[in-house]
């Protein structure tokens, strides 16, 4: 399953409530605000780094460059897709389930 | 980077997209609709988008934002016209938002809505998931 994230987790208690949600070998992509979640040192930066071992996780890059986020303020678990590689993750992981605030 | 390009794709699927948000408001839309594009550039088909909620503002035929900024309706109906997508606003979520003061008379609701955009009901949302391999919903708040 591929879950897409649009908002970035304010707080520790909202990323163990999705993160809790998904299955080994799931796809997790942030998009939008999302991406913001991925910062090194944001508010749930540390729950995000421990589901890497579990699932797969994106960020995107054209609202990465929106939000002025370069890869070097990623977390490492981290990895970056285009658009064509968002869709082909919906290819390849679906069903899609998108997780709003 | 994983890109597109160095997926070797599978298989062509169909994608049923619903968006929940307005343009301007949220980026919901514009999320969608570069999703489109990039689906239909990699071989697949959008068959469908459904505009629910708010999202219904991203089909209303006034929209007329300034020059220098992004057309978000208009570029529902230019990819519309271009790739034969159908792009359908949920009659409903319209009517809750007072776009017509006559809620039986469709054709005047059809006559709010830009080109390349339809009135119709969730039914049609319904058979586009039933129909599709993948269904996407973007627009939430964020």
């Amino acid at each position: 399953m591929l879950h897409l994230v649009n908002f970035p987790f304010s707080e520790a208690e909202a990323a163990k409530r999705i993160l809790s949600r998904m299955a080994p070998k799931d796809v997790l992509l942030f998009i939008e605000n999302g991406v913001c979640a991925v910062e090194r040192g944001a508010p749930a930066a540390c729950e995000i780094d421990s589901f890497a071992e579990v699932v797969e996780i994106y960020a995107l890059l054209p609202d990465l460059k929106t939000r002025g986020i370069g890869a070097a303020s990623l977390l490492q678990c981290v990895q970056i897709i285009d658009y064509p590689g968002f869709v082909t993750l919906a290819v390849e992981n679906g069903p899609v389930q998108s997780w709003f605030r | 980077m994983r890109g597109g390009m160095v997926f070797q794709r599978v298989k062509q699927l169909k994608f049923a997209l619903q968006v929940n948000s307005a343009p301007y408001s949220s980026q919901g839309s514009e999320t969608a609709y570069r999703f489109a594009k990039a689906a239909m550039q990699l071989g697949h088909e959008v068959d469908r988008v459904f505009f629910y909620f708010d999202g219904v503002y991203n089909a209303l035929g006034y929209s007329a934002p300034p020059e220098d900024e992004k057309n978000v309706v208009g570029l529902w109906t230019t990819l519309a016209a271009q790739k034969k997508i159908d792009l359908v606003v949920c009659v409903s979520a319209v009517q809750r938002r007072g776009w017509a003061h006559n809620e039986s008379d469709n054709d005047s609701l059809q006559g709010l809505v830009a080109k390349g955009f339809r009135i119709s009901g969730l039914g049609q949302w319904v058979d586009a998931a039933i129909k599709a391999d993948r269904t996407l919903t973007f627009g939430g708040d964020s």
